[in-house]
């Protein structure tokens, strides 16, 4: 039987050229920054530095929020109320979207709780969970993640619906068991949408956090935020949130991008 | 071992809402172990619902349909691959084995095998998506191949290939099928594919599907495409195929 040809995928002019590419992304975004900064001075300048400081003067700022030893504990706490409350608003979404999107009468009977969990006010939520569950660290969890769960429930849903029969008629013909079918080919592919739910949700689940925290708590990036600008000390209102910003970009660019193109190599392969 | 079909008396009649279509009507067809049949007949007919009965599929039939013996070994090849995206090639054949309980290693050492030899030895590495069309089928050839099926059921599998690579993978199914003994169903509506194939064309009527003829091929089986018989063989079953539209046609 003959063999059939492969591209040869190792080619170095491909290899010089992707690089050439890569460096070229790094210009742009580097220059994408600098133009930020920029803007933000000039719009300093115009509106005043005593409503908008200049980035210069709000990233000296941080060297005092420093000084005064919280920066490091605020960061800390702000984190672990994040995490907290995204861990569940990713399980109730999982579990609700699997729910939705594979159970016909669970679907008609409980999906609109999701539409309507999403059109409820924010601040209703988070005073009615601190009213019920009292003004602490669990409460600020489940109320920022009553708030997430229903965007992300709709990504997951969306993507249950979207899973391939094909795909499991397959496994079917050749005797694959039962399990091992959601486990195996099933299971892979509802995990690109989860990935995409999980994105978005940790970046909703960040602003509204620091919502939840100026409402009631007094520790945290949301705590801080609201403390300085009743001081109207604009210049330590950015220099609070300016960390937490830094730290979520180095999450996303650092590890949610690198682990999406690994976990999905496979969907970048592109036919040659 | 490979499997013995009987279809005897099979309907299979599909609700779409208030509106019933028979798809299947007192289907009468038994496949001799070890016979390759190719089933023809117009788009629209019962001809992926009968492979879909065949398969274990579907189940929501009346009539008889048995398959001896009851623990033969499937394989199917799809119109498209069916491949799972996230595997390589090769874990794509080995996946079918890992079900059975062959251990992993034990598994990618026989897919390689199988890779090779539906032309493929270098490509184990690669994701579905990197490979064109013709080599995703090849793929899930061997994947099919790799059960070791007693019973090998083909849903139209070149039909969304170009030509030219169609017709090579025609040629290297003949000779597969020339290699060991298995009972073979190929679904298609392409009659010159039919008649090269199969020893055995079977015509189905359209609306209900039901068996209006079948011609037998009597040629050896390692053919030639362009065999002049051929041609007499195809004219002989699209006699038939008018003659089932007529038939079939409501009074």
């Amino acid at each position: 039987m003959a063999t059939v040809e492969l591209p040869d995928a190792s080619d170095a002019p491909l290899r010089r050229e992707a690089y050439a590419g890569r460096v070229q992304a790094t210009m742009y975004t580097l220059a994408s920054l600098l133009l930020l900064a920029l803007a933000w001075q000039g719009i300093s300048w115009l509106v005043g530095a005593d409503v908008l400081p200049a980035p210069i003067a709000s990233i000296l700022a941080i060297r005092q929020s420093a000084a005064d030893g919280y920066l490091w504990s605020d960061m800390a706490v702000t984190a672990y109320r994040i995490l907290g409350a995204f861990a569940i608003a990713l399980v109730v979404s999982i579990v609700a979207g699997a729910l939705l999107g594979r159970v016909r009468v669970a679907e008609r009977l409980l999906g609109p709780w999701v539409t309507i969990g999403a059109s409820v006010p924010s601040l209703v939520i988070i005073v009615v969970v601190y009213l019920a569950l009292g003004i602490n660290d669990r409460a600020a969890m489940v109320g920022t993640a009553l708030i997430v769960a229903p965007s992300m429930t709709f990504a997951v849903w969306d993507g249950m619906r979207a899973i391939n029969p094909e795909l499991q008629e397959m496994a079917r013909v050749f005797a694959v068991p039962r399990f091992t079918i959601l486990q195996r080919v099933v299971l892979p592919q509802t995990m690109p949408f989860i990935f995409t739910a999980a994105r978005t949700g940790l970046a909703l689940t960040w602003r509204i956090m620091i919502f939840v925290e100026l409402l009631g708590r007094s520790s945290g990036v949301g705590y801080r935020i609201q403390y300085f600008y009743n001081l109207v000390d604009m210049n330590r209102v950015i220099a609070a949130a300016l960390p937490f910003i830094v730290l979520m970009l180095a999450f996303e660019f650092g590890v949610l991008r690198p682990l999406e193109r690994f976990v999905f190599r496979w969907r970048r392969a592109e036919a040659r | 071992m490979s499997a013995r079909l009987v279809f005897r008396g099979l309907s299979r009649v599909f609700q779409n809402g208030r509106h019933t279509s028979p798809a299947i009507s007192g289907l009468d067809l038994t496949l001799e172990a070890g016979s390759f049949t190719a089933i023809v007949g117009p788009s629209g007919g019962g001809k992926t619902t009968l492979l879909h009965i065949a398969a274990g599929l579907d189940t929501q039939y009346t009539g008889e349909f048995t398959r001896e013996p009851a623990t033969a070994t499937l394989a199917m090849l799809f119109q498209q691959p069916r491949l799972l995206p996230w595997r390589s090639a090769r874990d794509n054949v080995a996946f079918v084995l890992e079900t059975r309980g062959v251990t992993t290693p034990d598994a990618r050492r026989r897919a390689d095998e199988l890779l090779a030899l539906v032309g493929l030895a270098a490509a184990g590495d690669k994701f579905p998506a990197q490979l064109s069309g013709g080599m995703q089928q090849r793929v899930a050839l061997a994947r099919a191949l790799a059960v070791d099926p007693d019973l090998l059921l083909m849903d139209e599998p070149f039909s969304a290939l170009d030509e030219l690579t169609a017709g090579r993978l025609r040629e290297e199914l003949l000779a597969l099928s020339a290699q060991k003994v298995r009972t073979i169903l190929f679904v298609t509506h392409d009659i010159a594919e039919a008649c090269y194939l199969a020893e055995r064309v079977v015509v189905l009527s359209a609306h209900p599907g039901r068996v209006v003829g079948e011609v037998r091929i009597d040629l050896p089986r390692q053919r030639r495409p362009d065999d002049p018989r051929l041609a007499e063989y195809a004219g002989r079953v699209l006699a038939f195929i008018d003659h089932g539209m007529t038939a079939g046609a409501p009074a």
